[in-house]
């Protein structure tokens, strides 16, 4: 069977799976809505269990807000209660000043359960602001990923760019295929292709046009990171996108979790058990 | 499981998308088993003569997986269909799927006034409408008094889901005649809690083709927390209730 008959038979994918982009709790603000007994944690990995999704890596919803300090709480303890299945990003807002920065770079980038940094740009700031610049400055020295939201072009591509210039080490992962829509995607993969260290993740794809094969010719396989956006989005959606697209099952497998375990290779932060 | 979809398009106006003609279509239908399509042509927008004429053609020679969906504009309602007295007639000529309007691309208010010359014979014929886009706050405010002034004429709205719980739950339970395309259904767990509010009857399999594609509303199917049963009326049993609906005789 294929990974693609396996999703036909609406089973868990018999490849390991990673979800890169997830924000745990719940969100009701701006029309947002979850059934409320899919808000809990159990829920979650209940989901992902019909699915096949082996872990995730979080950044919770206060982040929204700009509580990144509440976020990276909320995401150690959801780690603490599901080990293996839930791990980390440290969340990042300049709203909170340089001195929180600071304090959970120092309290986050040795914890194993911390893989990578998460920015919400477009939400809370740019990212070519002091605060991003010295978060940008920790996971350049980690080597770790960074998955960095982006929405049409807020933060502009302009950032990026200048980011993976000035921090060469860092995975940058840029959010929604670079901004949720088809000529986002066409102009983020252009960078994709002109810088190693940057890749394309792949949530909030409803309202594109483009679809993963057409990402796949794009950038290659090996430059995909999968990730659903639960829980502001349902993740079957964007598990969709992969598992029942025409793809080689190689590319799945490298999409679905291979590439990300690879970035954590040589980073110095937390790893993936799978 | 046969799967029936509720939203595809061809047409040679369609542009930067995957395919223009049926036969094509046909061919992604393969490749995402999908056995049969409510399809309508864009090509009507500019010309209903040319679109609907040839997309019953088309649907004709499909050997049933192609449905003809027929666009119907209020200043020209029937044109493209075949011959008739009346707009009853010649939609009875044409035997459709289901209809479909564009009040956007049309620039008129979805409203019981600026339709009030095609919802009686809609209704009437049990015709499924599709109301194609345009969902906005005055949408959502109209469309209850239309809902509730035709309740026999089943009303299918196309891609509606995410940040719209507000607006489709309340339309499930107060009125019986709103149908939703699934495919969008993204509000976490949205499609679980109408199954459990007991409207899983007024949900439609859709893929959103040539624009969009089938392989995220699959996943929202065969991975949905509900029945075989209730998987199987979204897929296709739904669908077929409304075609059995429809009163030609």
């Amino acid at each position: 069977m294929t990974i693609r008959d396996y999703a036909f038979e609406g089973l868990p994918m018999p490849c390991p799976v990673i979800d890169a982009h997830t924000h745990m709790s719940e969100d009701y603000a701006s029309g947002w809505h979850q059934k409320p007994d899919k808000i809990t944690l159990e829920s979650v990995i209940s989901d992902y269990d019909r699915l096949g999704v082996n872990a995730c890596v979080t950044a919770p919803h206060p982040i929204v807000q700009g509580r990144a300090t509440y976020a990276n709480e909320l995401a150690l303890e959801a780690a603490e209660k599901y080990p293996d299945r839930i791990y980390c990003y440290i969340s990042v807002t300049p709203s909170e000043g340089m001195d929180a920065v600071k304090r959970a770079v120092s309290l986050y980038t040795r914890n194993p359960h911390f893989v990578g940094f998460k920015f919400l740009g477009g939400y809370n700031g740019h990212y070519l602001e002091k605060e991003y610049q010295y978060a940008l400055g920790a996971a350049n020295e980690a080597k770790c990923p960074v998955l960095c939201h982006k929405w049409g072009d807020s933060p502009m591509l302009t950032d990026f760019i200048t980011n993976l210039k000035n921090f060469p080490d860092v995975k940058m992962i840029c959010a929604h295929l670079g901004g949720g829509n088809r000529g986002e995607t066409l102009r983020a993969a252009e960078v994709v292709n002109a810088y190693e260290n940057f890749y394309l993740e792949t949530c909030g794809s409803l309202y594109t046009t483009t679809d993963i094969q057409e990402v796949v010719g794009l950038v290659g396989a090996k430059k995909i990171i999968f990730g659903t956006d639960v829980l502001n989005l349902d993740p079957r959606y964007d598990f969709g996108r992969v598992a029942f697209s025409p793809i080689s099952d190689e590319d799945k497998k490298d999409i679905f979790a291979g590439n990300y375990l690879r970035l954590l290779e040589t980073s110095q932060m937390g790893k993936i058990k799978i | 499981m046969k799967i029936i979809d509720v939203n595809a398009t061809v047409g040679e106006s369609l542009k930067y998308t995957r395919y223009q003609a049926s036969d094509r279509l046909l061919a992604f239908m393969d490749d995402y088993r999908i056995a049969e399509a409510f399809t309508w042509s864009a090509d009507c927008l500019r010309s209903p003569i040319e679109g609907n004429g040839r997309m019953m053609k088309e649907a004709a020679a499909s050997e049933g997986r192609l449905r003809f969906v027929a666009y119907l504009d209020p200043s020209v309602p029937g044109m493209g269909l075949p011959e008739g007295k009346t707009l009853k007639e010649r939609l009875i000529a044409a035997r459709p799927a289901a209809v479909r309007i564009n009040p956007v691309d049309g620039k008129y208010p979805f409203h019981v006034f600026y339709l009030q010359e095609l919802l009686p014979t809609l209704e009437e014929l049990r015709l499924p409408r599709i109301v194609d886009g345009g969902y906005d706050s005055l949408f959502w405010s109209n469309l209850p008094e239309v809902a509730k002034a035709y309740p026999k004429l089943p009303i299918i709205l196309l891609r509606v889901g995410l940040n719209t719980s507000r607006v489709t739950m309340p339309l499930l339970k107060y009125t019986e005649n709103v149908y939703f395309d699934m495919s969008i259904m993204l509000d976490v767990g949205q499609i679980e809690e109408i199954t459990e509010l007991g409207k899983v009857d007024r949900l439609l399999f859709a893929s959103g083709l040539p624009t969009y594609e089938p392989s995220g509303s699959l996943a929202n199917l065969f991975y949905a927390e509900i029945s075989d049963a209730d998987k199987e009326a979204i897929a296709h049993g739904n669908a077929e209730r409304l075609l059995a609906g429809r009163q030609f005789d």
